[in-house]
């Protein structure tokens, strides 16, 4: 078990830079997720920690051993693919045993170890099989069998899920969650699935064109986003966005021709056109609330649970905005209702910047 | 009423085999018929007033005492046993080159088939040109280093080594195009697996990269032999079969008793017995490809 630390990590391909100046400390035992949008360089991130990929500049430590310099078979990691890279002429056994052996463990020490594995992942019946006569779900296993039996320092995770089907990606994040619990083994996985980031991390890093946006907790990054992408990445349906602007004391907003109050004062942004965010569950209908606001209902999308209804706010340029209701308030395309948006959950970007306005 | 209709419909299905089954008739079975049944019959166009009596298996006994018969035997095995393993280290060791990240990757193509690409003769020629004693590039390469000249294709042992690296330099070009499109279907995450597992690069190529291409290997070996069975041109072009026959070949040798002695019915006979050499050969093959079929 070890923290892994990143300074002014930099990755060029040529002249292309990729990873520009990143720094993140994962503490041990942490379980932190890379999440970001295709070709955000969370991949590479990832390989550069694994050796996969050099690193240009900056400094990679694992445990505090600065470890830029050693292949990926001395930095003491285990990494699951996404395509689980299973050895397909070995059995389920000797794919687990494979790397321990290359580190000389006694035959009997191997099979206890590939014992608990299978054990904890309840793969025991296939230890015998090749890879080609397991399921998706069972490789997936195989491969995060494959890495704990080796007990290393910290375990990296490259999109794992993302061939599974919806309900056994469902499955194995649960699965990956208790095994976190269990082994309480530090963890860097990447994904571009907001779902599997909030629902998995400790904390989550944020990234877009080779930076950082935000690296915070799941519960931080999504009422506290740090940058208008970042707020848009988190949460399904995404934040609505609005022009907006300020008034004078920063106090409130002016959207679609209404006033909408904020949580506190924008004083540095008093009087400046801004970015105005808010989530579709802080969109309430209805309710009795401070600042009631007409709004048209454009769309009505039942989900069962719950409704997701896009609204229109504001008579010359309406602005439209999606809210999450519950499936007992009943309404129909074209109706209209008063609306209340919640102060305290407002959100502010600036327009140029993208980040947040937050004095 | 059921009945008729499946058997109107088997009849079908017969005659849309028909086609298929008279083209393989024309083209394999007429061929290979026609030679085993000139193997028991006497067919000598220089002696034409004896006809084409059928002497049984007269022909075979005949190649069974025929001292020229096991010379061409023993040198065509000798060629297979070197050339194929031979080929095959080259081939493999060609196609890793040609499989590394190179920025350019046509010219490494380009310099893999062209070898390929060369008719056996020229290739044959070139060398003889290379291994000649006075003008080749050979000698010229050894007399550098202080050494005599060698007799490379006019003594017996130096011409079949002449011979042998003419043959694997010309077909170890097909087994690295066979082992490389074999090399290219091995998922890089493997080697990334067990780079991190902590294989170096022995091991990997141990452990995955030689595993992995096994069903390669063994079609580019199978071919291989079947064409080292049939060598004919290289040992044609560069020595003839000399000095005297000690580099001829059995495709020599039947190509000498039916186009040089026009001696049909014992060309025939020799002709049989390499069929079955190579039958033989190809049915370890079928064993290993229905094996895997089985397995998957």
């Amino acid at each position: 078990m070890a923290q892994v630390n990143l300074a002014r990590v930099t990755k060029s391909f040529g002249e292309t830079k990729v990873i520009h100046g990143i720094d993140l400390d994962i503490k041990s035992g942490e379980f932190v997720v890379f999440v970001g949008p295709s070709g955000c360089g969370k991949s590479t991130l990832l390989r550069m920690i694994a050796g996969l990929e050099t690193t240009t500049s900056g400094d990679i430590e694992i445990g505090s051993e600065r470890v830029n310099d050693l292949p990926p078979r001395s930095r003491d990691i285990a990494m699951v693919f996404q395509d689980y890279a299973l050895y397909p002429h070995k059995s389920v056994y000797e794919n687990m045993a494979f790397g321990l052996r290359l580190r000389k463990t006694s035959e009997e020490e191997i099979k206890r170890r590939v014992g608990d594995a299978a054990a904890i992942l309840q793969i025991e019946h296939l230890l015998e099989r090749k890879p080609r006569q397991l399921s998706g779900g069972q490789r997936q296993r195989v491969a995060m069998g494959r890495a704990i039996v080796r007990d290393p320092k910290a375990f990296l995770f490259d999109e794992p899920l993302s061939n599974l089907d919806a309900q056994l990606r469902n499955e194995m994040r649960t699965e990956i969650k208790k095994l976190h619990a269990r082994l309480g083994k530090t963890i860097i996985y990447v994904t571009h699935d907001q779902v599997e980031a909030m629902t998995l991390a400790d904390r989550i890093a944020v990234l877009s064109a080779g930076k950082v946006m935000q690296y915070a907790s799941p519960d931080e990054i999504y009422n506290r986003p740090a940058a208008k992408f970042v707020a848009g990445f988190t949460g399904s349906p995404a934040m609505n966005f609005a022009p907006a602007k300020v008034s004078a004391d920063g106090a409130s907003v002016m959207v679609a021709g209404t006033a909408i109050k904020l949580g506190y004062p924008r004083t540095s942004a008093g009087g400046r056109e801004a970015t105005f965010g808010i989530r579709p569950e802080d969109i309430s209908v209805g309710a009795e609330h401070a600042n009631e606001i007409s709004a048209r209902v454009v769309v009505v999308e039942p989900l069962g649970a719950e409704t997701l209804v896009t609204i229109a706010i504001g008579a010359e340029k309406p602005v439209e905005m999606v809210t999450r209701l519950s499936a007992d308030i009943k309404l129909a395309m074209g109706d209209t209702v008063n609306v209340s948006f919640n102060s305290a959950k407002t959100h502010l970007f600036d327009v140029t910047t993208d980040m947040a306005i937050t004095s | 009423m059921k009945q008729s209709k499946e058997l109107s419909e088997r009849t079908l299905g017969w005659l849309l085999l028909a086609p298929v089954g008279i083209l393989l008739a024309l083209i394999v079975l007429y061929p290979v018929a026609k030679l085993l049944i000139s193997s028991f019959h006497t067919i000598r166009l220089t002696e034409p007033w004896l006809g084409e009596p059928f002497v049984g298996f007269a022909n075979y006994v005949r190649a069974w005492e025929d001292e020229r018969f096991w010379g061409a035997l023993w040198n065509t095995i000798l060629y297979i046993v070197i050339t194929v393993p031979g080929s095959l280290a080259l081939g493999l060791g060609l196609a890793m080159l040609a499989n590394l990240p190179f920025k350019r990757k046509w010219p490494v193509r380009l310099a893999l088939l062209l070898p390929w690409a060369l008719p056996l003769v020229f290739a044959g020629l070139i060398f003889r040109w290379f291994f000649d004693f006075k003008l080749g590039f050979v000698n010229d390469f050894v007399s550098r280093f202080g050494f005599d000249p060698l007799p490379w294709l006019t003594d017996p042992i130096l011409a079949k080594i002449a011979i042998c690296i003419t043959i694997i330099w010309k077909s170890s070009s097909f087994m690295a195009l066979v082992l490389l499109a074999g090399l290219q279907s091995i998922p890089k995450s493997l080697y990334e697996a067990a780079e991190v597992d902590g294989a170096g690069k022995w091991l990997q190529f141990k452990e995955i990269t030689l595993p992995m291409l096994m069903p390669a290997i063994f079609v580019a070996l199978i071919f291989r032999t079947i064409t080292a069975i049939q060598t004919f041109d290289i040992p044609y072009a560069m020595t003839g079969g000399g000095p005297g026959d000690s580099t001829e070949t059995l495709a020599m040798y039947i190509h000498k008793n039916t186009l040089d002695f026009l001696d049909f019915g014992y060309g025939s006979a020799l002709a049989a017995i390499m069929f079955i050499v190579s039958i033989i050969a190809t049915s370890g093959y079928l064993r290993y490809t229905q094996r895997s079929a089985g397995r998957d």
